[in-house]
Parts: C-alpha cells; structure tokens; sequence
C-alpha cells in the first residue's frame, strides 16, 4: 500500500558520523605515521565504540545495539590480529579462527536486525502515521498541550507498554511520579536524545499517559514544522494521542507485534 | 457609596496633612484654602484640591465669598461623621453569568503571541505569558491562573479546532459551577488580551 510522505525529507547523516570520523582519522594516521598505527587506531577506535553501543543497549534495551556492540568488537579484535603485527602476541591460530567466525555470525545478525527494521528508530513513522488525513489548516500551532482523551490500562501495564516501545525504539519513555511521558526520536535524533535526554525532551513533541487513564498530547514546534505543510494542529494532536491509545489497546490485547507491524508498513527508508 | 468614591475618601484619609486639616474643620466654623494652608504649612494648592475632593464626595460644604479682592470659597463640615461602606457583592459575575454567557462559543485566536504554561503535574496551565508592544516598547504581561481557570484553559480549543462554548468546555475540565464567575473573568480578560477569540 502506498502511503504519501507528510514528513520533510531528512538528509542529516548524524549515525555515520563516528564512522566518518574513526575512518578519517585511521586514515590521516595511515598517511602521516604508519600502516600499522593507523590499522590499531581503527581497532581502538571500535573496541571503544563497543563500549558505547552496549551503554546505549542498556539504555534502550533494543537488541540491535547489542548486536552493533558484539559486532564492533569483534571487528576490533579482528583488525588488532591482522598485517602480521598483531597486537595481541602469541595468539593460537584456533583462536583467530573462532574470531573470524564470530565476526561473520554477527554480520549476519546485525544486518538481519537492520533489515528487518529492529534496529530503526522510528519516531519518523509515528509522526507520518499521526499525519495521516488531515487537512491542510495554517496558523494553528499553539505550544498548549492536547488532552486527547481517557483510556483504561493499569499501572503495570502502562510500564509494560513502556518497556514495550522503549526496546522497539517506538517512544522513549520519561517515568515522573504521576504519569509516563513518551517521547518518540526519529532517526538521526538519536545521541541528542542519547547525550541529553531532559534537554532532548523539552524541544520535542510527547504524548503522556498518566495513571488515572488521562491520555495527553504536545507537538513540538521543531516537530510540527518538519512537516511539508501546514497541517491542521488539532487534528494532527489528536490523532497522535489516538495513534498512541490504539497502540495501548494493541498492546493490552496482547497484539503488541501489530504496532511494530504498523509502523514498518509504511516502509521508510531504513537510514532516515 | 461605590468604589471610585470610596477610593477617592481613602486617598484623601491616607494623606499626611489630613488629620491636620480635619482637625482644622472641625475647629474651624468655616476655613479657606489660604487659611488652611498657612495654618498646616503646606501648598494652597494642595489644600485646595484635598478641600474639593471632600466637598465632592459631599463632606463638606462650601460657599463662594467676596472680600474686595477676587472670589473664594470658604469650607466646613457638613456631618460629623464619615462612613465608608462597599458592597462588595457587586463586583462578583453573577449578573452577567446567565445562559448567553455561557453559550458563548470561544477557541485559542490564531498567532495569538501568548506562552502557556503547564503545571508541575502537566495537567492544567499555570500561566499565561502575554507580549504587547513592539521593539523596545515590548512589554510582557504574566497572568497567574487559579487551578480551575487553569484546567478550563488547558480544555481551551487550539486556533483551527472548532469552537467550543464554555459550558462545552467546562463540562470537559470537570469544572464546578461555583466555578463559573473567575472562569468569565479569566476568558474577558483575555479576550481583551486577543488570545480568545470568539464566533
């Protein structure tokens, strides 16, 4: 099914950049010190970027930054091993071998968790779903959050349904004393969201669910404006606050893998 | 006595010469404006204009007498006491808080320029930041809300969204009838502030 795009297109490559930058500098190091300097400093270079990607796994629970984590390792470990100056002296052939293979079995898994979209952020889909028929209106931005209505959850499922999106990378979920503020991140957003999430969610549009069943919406004026046209602000408020109910009831109904699939129908590209 | 003259009286009561000066009046059978002047060491003028806002508010009486020079008038006490009251029942909407008032139909005035801010609890507004002016004459106005003003408001139709009456609208901030005249005041005031418009 075809979906007309709402959204402005993307062109920012913020996920590419700490592979630009470790490249580049492999690269100047290659030039102006040596081959085998510059090979080691990419190999560092991963390890580290190892660490950080299993920070972030820990922070969304998302598979694929695992996977991302295992597979920088190993490539790390296996750049350390190559050119005949390893930088691990001494190592078993056996060893080496056991390497390679694991660096291709977690090729394989990364790549399967990219393509099957479990590794895409998707508040971009979100945002288009929300969009969805709704008239063109202009001058109807108001930074007034939208009380998009009353639903029936409990508290355990509302942190289930929060865990829930957290590790599909739907909405990163804000837990306060009262309620459950879901801040969906498109891609590309992802370290602002990463490095400073307080600052990252003041910018940005949310939907909270509190515990007495009070749905609420915000769209940000940074999020309203990365659409194409001026959308009906109301309409665009409650159908957000709608998207994110269905979503509750999916969930509640035990259908959660439906919001998944919701969401990948659209088929966005899988780096914007 | 309604409130622009009892405004007047304690404006009068609260100066500093005004003991004084009634001291004179009632010593006084009757007392010009030079006489009391000189007599407090203050401006004529001043004397004058505190002797007129008496008679105006009808505390004294005056008579206009000539003495081969130029006409002035003479001043004394028309009642030995002064009594302020004011109902204070009449600056309550109650009047105006009937059917038609209720009825009418208001949203959020497109590009109104106006900062809502939301509670601690993000579940009503706990402000509203108005700018006025332009350049350096820009001055901002901020209007604390009460909890159920602020609720009202929070249920306030945005700028493109059909318009609501504030019955509508109450009824979907749970708000309570007795409610109902800071509501009013809340939504006047900032119709007048061009941040509610209505149909």
């Amino acid at each position: 099914m075809y979906y007309p795009r709402k959204l402005k297109r993307d062109f920012r490559i913020t996920g590419f950049i700490p592979a630009i930058i470790c490249t580049s500098i492999g690269a100047f190091i290659w030039i102006f010190i040596g081959q085998k300097e510059g090979v080691y400093s990419v190999s560092v270079f991963f390890i580290l970027y190892a660490a950080f990607s299993l920070w972030i796994f820990f922070r969304t629970r998302n598979q694929s930054y695992l996977a991302a984590s295992v597979w920088q390792l190993f490539f790390g470990l296996w750049l350390a091993t190559r050119l005949g100056y390893p930088l691990i002296p001494g190592i078993k052939s056996e060893l080496l071998a056991l390497l390679y293979f694991l660096l291709i079995a977690s090729t394989i898994w990364l790549f399967y968790l990219v393509f099957t979209r479990k590794a895409k952020w998707k508040g971009r889909e979100v945002f288009e779903l929300a969009s969805m028929s709704i008239e063109l209106q202009s001058d109807g931005f108001t930074e007034r959050p939208h009380p998009a209505g009353k639903t029936e959850y409990s508290g355990s499922e509302l942190k289930g349904f929060a865990e829930f999106l957290r590790k599909n990378l739907i909405a990163m979920p804000y837990f306060e004393v009262n309620r459950i503020v879901f801040v969906p991140v498109k891609m590309e957003d992802e370290f602002g969201y990463m490095f400073n999430p307080e600052k990252f969610r003041q910018t940005r549009s949310w939907i909270a669910f509190d515990f007495i069943g009070n749905v609420t919406v915000n769209i940000s004026k940074k999020d309203y404006i990365g659409y194409k046209e001026e959308l009906s602000f109301d309409q665009l408020c409650e159908n957000l606050g709608k998207l994110f109910i269905e979503f509750m009831n999916y969930y509640r109904k035990g259908e959660a893998e439906r919001i998944v699939f919701k969401l990948n129908e659209l088929g966005l590209g899988l780096t914007y | 006595m309604n409130f622009k003259e009892a405004a007047k009286l304690g404006s009068c009561l609260s100066k500093d010469y005004a003991e004084d000066l009634f001291r004179l009046l009632a010593t006084y059978e009757s007392i010009s404006a030079s006489e009391a002047a000189s007599r407090v060491n203050i401006h004529i003028k001043t004397t004058q204009d505190f002797l007129e806002d008496l008679y105006g508010l009808g505390i004294l009486d005056r008579e206009e007498v000539y003495e081969g020079k130029r006409p002035y008038f003479r001043y004394w006490l028309k009642t030995d006491h002064i009594a302020m009251s004011i109902d204070l029942n009449s600056f309550s909407h109650d009047e105006e808080v009937n059917d038609s008032r209720l009825k009418l139909k208001i949203r959020e005035k497109r590009n109104a320029g106006a900062k809502f801010t939301t509670s601690r609890s993000n579940d009503f507004i706990s402000s509203v930041t108005i700018w006025m002016g332009k350049g350096r004459n820009r001055t901002e106005r901020k209007i604390n809300l009460s909890i159920p003003q602020g609720r009202f408001l929070f249920h306030l139709p945005f700028p493109n969204a059909d318009y609501l009456s504030i019955k509508e609208i109450m009824k979907k901030a749970q708000s309570d009838s007795t409610n109902i005249p800071e509501i009013i005041d809340i939504v006047n005031v900032l119709m007048e502030f061009g941040v509610i418009e209505t149909t």
